[in-house]
């Protein structure tokens, strides 16, 4: 079949893949970069020429490119395109786990979040198909969307300026091994033994479940 | 250094967007983006905390939430398969047989 | 932190770590034996009553409670032994009404009793958690495990709706359940129960404190249906195969109020969090009127037995809050709830087992016109329905009549003018219901069916039958022994 009688010719939609592929390209010297600057040795190095701090200027970029990648995750009709995007959103996040010494869990958030998880969503998303574009929004209750989005940016402002008030004024210095794959193992077989095998009992269920949920009935199997 | 109350703003911030998310759209798979949204925050702020604190646990539990996440995801989809097999939507509204 | 790995915390978790393998077992067993009629459900119970037995002499030979296995992470003492007792017990009618079920209905059936046994193991996790990362993996493991139950039923529509619904509305619950805790580790820095009650009684109003524990408590009231957040109940529990119906309402219920007491009297006992304007007794005060008030005004006026009994699961949950408001008086008072969820867990299976009963393949027959000339065709399974219907509205000699009275005693004991009041409107609450649980006798007894009913000819159900209405009877004209039990049951007991 002709490629370009399809309904939404790939011509159309590469500039925006091509586009996101461009903002992951230029993060990822980015994200390599920042590495050596939230390093502690860095922080200290920072202090004693505080014009430039690393961490601080990592966090801003990747918590802004968070936010954006939440907005467009949350306002695109098409899941496609929200799922890229919630993948852009979660690679952000990595880099603002970065900025936080929290180097092992920026790895796991890459690795298995931006990894694993969305590529069930989107293996998901394709088999179920986005052959209806959704309408936006206003569709049920329009009251009672007005109501719970009031009702959330209460609840919104309140926590935002009690976070602001209330938390810690000063970060603990860390150590050298902060965040680490070895100080994580530390605490994941020490103190978090127990739920750390838990959490496999919870791995099991879902895929139990997963098998019981999407099994047909023997009459459907017949019929097939 | 960070200041842990910016990433706590951040990590509320993202949070109260998936929950946003959660209440306004209707595709059933962009809601559960969205709660995966309402999880980054939490585990933003349990990694912001953790790093005030310079200690480990918040990671710990973290960790775990990704692991939670992952199997609750299976789960939900699983169920939205069998949703879509029966019938041809992925609109919340429409997924109503019973009556209120 | 120093930290050694004690072989004995093993001995004291091994029922829940041999339930949790059991389930792996009847796994193997049906992934070798292949799909129908192979009463799976046997060998389920063969490993609850194991278990049970285990968590019997763990109750006799108690000496004192364990409250720091896992480097903290679990806690064994009587308050989570005793609901799992009650766990195993609702597991054990589950599978045996199960069992006649799903071979009617052509379910799958080894995954199924796998699904239940792992969500029990979730349930005493949850109850036994002395952490909060435990408290939320068991809770998880429970949920997940009973989303895919609901939605269980091959090929049926309505039961994968109801599984959706109650999954996407759980797990925005689970996050801002995640979110409460993350709050209270960044004040306190830890996540261990004990730490916790002791780091934040000494801060008194510290609003991210505040914040966390109605997040917190929020997730868990959604959890136990409680009124704002129960939008759920009545569709999840009419589009789930029956037998899963009575498991939610018995043991997850249970379960859930029993992870509530032990967050209210546990961890937010101080002063500063129970009492005052921003106190969680106050709200739950409210939130007890509501529950009851709205789950009995629209079960008024529900035809489906099922949908019914849904919305009287929610009512029940608003006398249980009267419960918690109890015990965050004084926790003293904590075998007055236990017994309620008893009688109330065993009363329930017992009438969803009579709806599983009635119903045969691809026929529910769960509207009141269903049900008609039921006691001619079949006495003895409604004069058993009549007993639970007693037992649900709170008439003697009933299970449900001496949990009511306690619960009112103990409520009434405080002789203060808000306990009266709530106590004069779950009274008042109860009459209306009467209206209600009469309707299905009336049917049962004083209409006319078209047909006879074609119910599951499987022992099993008789059995779960006889069972639960001898358990309704016993509580109800000898309930000393119970009460004794439940009245040991405290935290840290």
């Amino acid at each position: 079949m002709d490629l370009l009688s399809q309904k939404t010719p790939l011509s159309q939609r590469r500039p925006f893949i091509s586009s996101l592929m461009a903002t992951i390209a230029l993060l990822v010297p980015w994200l390599a970069t920042s590495v050596a600057w939230a390093t502690p040795q860095a922080a200290a190095a920072a202090k004693t020429a505080p014009a430039f701090n690393g961490a601080l200027w990592t966090f801003y970029i990747f918590g802004a490119l968070t936010i954006a990648g939440a907005l467009l995750t949350i306002t695109r009709r098409n899941p496609v395109t929200a799922a890229l995007w919630l993948v852009f959103t979660l690679f952000a996040t990595a880099g603002v786990y970065l900025s936080l010494h929290a180097t092992f869990m920026a790895a796991i958030q890459v690795l298995v979040y931006a990894g694993a998880i969305m590529v069930l969503f989107m293996f998901v998303v394709m088999m179920v198909g986005n052959t209806e574009r959704q309408e936006f929004g206003i569709m049920r209750g329009l009251f009672s969307k007005v109501v719970a989005l009031g009702a959330i940016a209460l609840l919104g402002w309140r926590l935002i300026s009690l976070l602001m008030r209330q938390a810690p004024a000063k970060a603990a210095m860390v150590s050298d091994g902060y965040g680490s794959v070895h100080s994580m193992g530390g605490v994941l077989f020490r103190e978090y033994l127990f739920p750390f095998e838990a959490i496999s009992v919870l791995l099991l269920v879902a895929i139990v479940g997963a098998v019981v949920i999407s099994r047909r009935s023997t009459e459907e199997k017949e019929e097939v | 250094m960070v200041p842990t109350g910016y990433v706590l703003v951040l990590a509320a911030v993202l949070f109260l967007l998936g929950l946003v998310g959660v209440v306004l759209r209707r595709n059933v798979i962009i809601v559960m983006m969205s709660v995966e949204l309402m999880l980054n925050g939490v585990n933003m702020t349990l990694i912001g905390f953790a790093r005030a604190r310079g200690e480990m646990f918040g990671q710990a539990f973290s960790f775990m939430i990704i692991a939670l996440a992952a199997a609750e995801a299976a789960v939900g989809l699983a169920i939205l398969v069998a949703i879509f097999r029966t019938r041809r939507t992925v609109n919340v509204d429409e997924i109503s047989l019973m009556r209120h | 932190m120093s930290f050694s790995l004690n072989p004995a915390d093993f001995v004291h978790l091994a029922p829940v770590l041999f339930l949790t393998v059991w389930a792996c077992l009847v796994l193997l067993a049906s992934a070798i034996g292949g799909g129908h009629g192979r009463h799976y459900g046997l060998l389920a119970i063969l490993g609850l009553i194991l278990s049970g037995l285990g968590v019997a002499l763990s109750w006799v030979q108690h000496v004192q409670p364990a409250t720091d296995l896992f480097a903290g992470m679990m806690v064994v003492d009587r308050f989570a032994l005793f609901l799992d007792m009650i766990f195993i017990i609702a597991g054990i009618l589950t599978a045996l009404v199960a069992d006649a079920y799903l071979e009617e209905h052509r379910f799958t059936e080894g995954e199924f009793f796998a699904l239940l046994l792992l969500s029990i193991s979730g349930m005493m996790m949850m109850v036994h958690a002395g952490d909060l990362v435990m408290f939320v993996i068991g809770l998880e493991t429970m949920s997940l495990a009973i989303y895919a139950l609901v939605a269980s039923w091959p090929g049926q529509r309505r039961s994968a709706e109801a599984g959706f619904k109650y999954f996407l509305m759980g797990a925005v619950a689970s996050a801002f359940l995640l979110y409460g805790i993350a709050l209270l580790y960044g004040v306190t820095g830890t996540t261990n129960l004990a730490k916790l009650a002791g780091v934040i009684n000494g801060k008194a109003g510290e609003p991210l404190v505040l914040v966390g524990m109605f997040m917190i408590l929020g997730a868990m009231g959604f959890k136990v249906a409680l009124v704002p957040f129960h939008m759920w109940t009545p569709d999840a529990y009419e589009g789930a195969p029956t037998p899963v119906t009575g498991f939610m309402a018995a043991a997850v219920k249970a379960a859930g109020f029993g992870a509530l007491l032990r967050l209210v009297a546990g961890l937010f006992s101080a002063d500063a969090w129970t009492f005052g304007s921003t106190g969680w007794i106050n709200i739950f005060w409210v939130l007890s009127v509501l529950t009851m008030t709205i789950g009995n005004i629209s079960a008024l006026r529900q035809n489906n037995v099922k949908r019914m009994l849904a919305y009287s699961s929610i009512a029940h949950a608003g006398y249980l809050l009267i419960g918690v408001v109890v015990v965050g008086l004084d926790p003293s008072q904590m075998g007055a709830v236990l017994f309620y969820v008893v009688a109330y867990a065993v009363t329930t299976l017992g009438a969803f087992a009579v709806v599983a009963w009635i119903g045969s393949r691809d026929v529910e027959r769960t509207t009141l016109e269903d049900w008609y000339g039921v006691a001619k065709h079949h006495p003895a399974v409604a004069l058993a329905m009549m007993l639970f219907l007693f037992s649900l509205g709170g008439l003697p000699p009933t299970a449900g009549f001496f949990a009511k009275f306690y619960l009112f005693k103990a409520a009434l004991s405080f002789d203060s003018p808000q306990m009266l009041t709530l106590v004069l409107i779950a009274i008042a609450n109860s009459v209306v219901s009467m209206y209600y649980y009469l309707r299905p006798i009336v049917a049962m007894y004083f209409r006319e069916g078209a047909s006879a009913p074609k119910p599951l000819t499987s022992f099993s159900v008789y059995w779960v039958l006889g069972i639960t209405s001898a358990l309704v009877l016993i509580l109800g004209m000898a309930p000393d022994a119970t009460l004794a039990w439940a009245a040991q049951a405290l935290m840290g007991g």
